[in-house]
């Protein structure tokens, strides 16, 4: 017997209720999609919570994120308050050399950069899961490249970064790549 | 068509399989429990199978074109962390092309009519048009919010002007070539094999939205997947990539422009 989750499976043509063993329904006649078929649309159901989670994920690093930038970033900018704004920063951040008054812009903006940056994510995802449920197919391939771009693009600004949750990473990439096959099936069933 | 057992159970005529109450069609062959309906109701379609191994090939190439760029992207933030020289995009440049003509080459039947001189009525044109002018307004609006708004903004110019590079040099490097490549791999490769799996309306999407996040940075995913609809808009209505790219290079030209002149 195929598990079909909570909401019974019925007939696309004529929406009676069917076993999910039938191959036909038995009220129409229409035939139905193979047990398996469930299992698949279990697996774009999970591709697509893995997306939902996302969205929450992204929505929470952003707020943590936002509060534990500006807590850090209150320090330098009480240092930056005693210097000269038209003076250089003594020290060169990633290659640069700021003004003090350049460099305070620059530590105001960082949280909102933080809490901007994973709240479009969060809705890109957010949105994604929403579609997912009408165009499982798009949304799963939309959500695992971006995904992989913001891990890519976080190794850019962080190389350290790649190694960090590693086995989460894994674990949100291979349910995404599940659910891309998942939905694949399912569309080649009903094409 | 049915029969009835001794113990009042009803078999399926057709297939033997036993019938539940009230089922007017077997739930195992989809024959009718009617006698008066004979008809054979569902003609099967193409298998599933060949139908899910071509699409899979499909995207393998799809995921192929775009890890490749990913990954170039990935080099060319990881070098240029390391050096202000212009070098590395050139460079990077040069791999994109030939990974992207190697792509079309393969994909040459349904990318070759894209190349071929668009086929558009004044009616068509006037519409490019238009949309071309709601385009630049948009953007315009948008990087100028983000810029007020305080998000620092990169300047893809600086690294090409402290070596000195000319301007005609970088109109190529940053306007022509990106444009014409990325045209050829998002709307010419990408939305052709995209449009095999899906329907043309999610393959504009998709493609869209690829192209949108292959510019790494998120606070450009929303103007850049707008950009992704504008150009596949064109390539659909005009069967062509010249519009595209056309519109592309230009925006890009405004915006080096903007950069070395009017900022």
């Amino acid at each position: 017997m195929v598990e079909t989750g909570k909401e019974p499976v019925k007939c696309t043509s004529c929406k009676a209720i069917v076993n999910p063993n039938d191959l036909y329904c038995e009220a129409c006649g229409k035939s139905l999609p193979p047990p398996e078929t469930y299992l698949k649309h279990k697996h774009v159901k999970q591709a697509t919570g893995a997306i939902t989670s996302l969205a929450v994920l992204f929505f929470i690093f952003g707020m943590v994120m936002f509060f534990a930038t500006k807590s850090q970033n209150a320090v330098l900018l009480v240092k930056l308050n005693g210097m000269d704004p038209a003076a250089n920063f003594p020290a060169v951040i990633n290659g640069v050399t700021y003004t003090v008054a350049a460099l305070r812009e620059r530590i105001l903006f960082e949280p909102w950069g933080a809490l901007l940056v994973n709240m479009i994510l969060a809705a890109i995802m957010g949105g994604l899961a929403f579609w997912g449920k009408r165009a499982p197919l798009p949304a799963v391939l939309v959500a695992t490249a971006t995904y992989l771009v913001v891990i890519v693009g976080n190794a850019i600004l962080e190389p350290a970064t790649i190694g960090q949750g590693i086995y989460v990473k894994i674990i949100i990439i291979a349910f995404l790549v599940r659910g891309i096959k998942a939905a694949l099936a399912l569309h080649a069933e009903n094409a | 068509m049915m029969m009835e057992s001794h113990l009042g159970e009803r078999h399926c005529l057709n297939c033997r399989q036993s019938l539940r109450a009230a089922a007017q069609f077997c739930a195992n062959c989809g024959h009718t429990t009617r006698a008066s309906a004979l008809v054979q109701l569902q003609p099967e379609s193409a298998s599933p199978q060949s139908n899910f191994a071509s699409h899979w090939n499909e995207l393998k190439r799809v995921g192929w074109l775009f890890g490749l760029l990913l990954s170039i992207s990935l080099g060319l933030g990881t070098i240029g962390r390391l050096s202000s020289s212009p070098w590395p995009s050139t460079i990077a440049s040069g791999f994109e092309v030939v990974i992207v003509l190697w792509f079309a080459g393969n994909r040459f039947k349904e990318v070759s009519p894209l190349l071929g001189i668009p086929r558009v009525d004044m009616r068509t044109v006037f519409e490019l048009a238009i949309l071309s002018l709601v385009f630049v307004v948009l953007m315009t609006g948008y990087f100028a919010l983000i810029e007020r708004a305080g998000v620092p903004m990169i300047h893809v110019s600086a690294e090409y002007r402290k070596s000195g590079w000319n301007v005609g040099l970088m109109l190529v490097f940053i306007s022509i070539l990106p444009a014409v490549i990325e045209e050829l791999a998002f709307r010419g490769v990408i939305q052709s094999s995209l449009e095999h799996i899906v329907s043309g309306r999610d393959a504009w999407l998709i493609q869209a939205a690829l192209f949108s996040v292959l510019h790494l940075l998120p606070i450009v995913f929303p103007s850049h997947f707008i950009m992704g609809l504008c150009f596949g808009y064109m390539r659909l209505r005009s069967k062509s990539l010249y519009p595209g790219m056309l519109l592309h290079g230009s925006w890009n030209a405004l915006a080096l422009f903007d950069e070395l002149y009017w900022s």
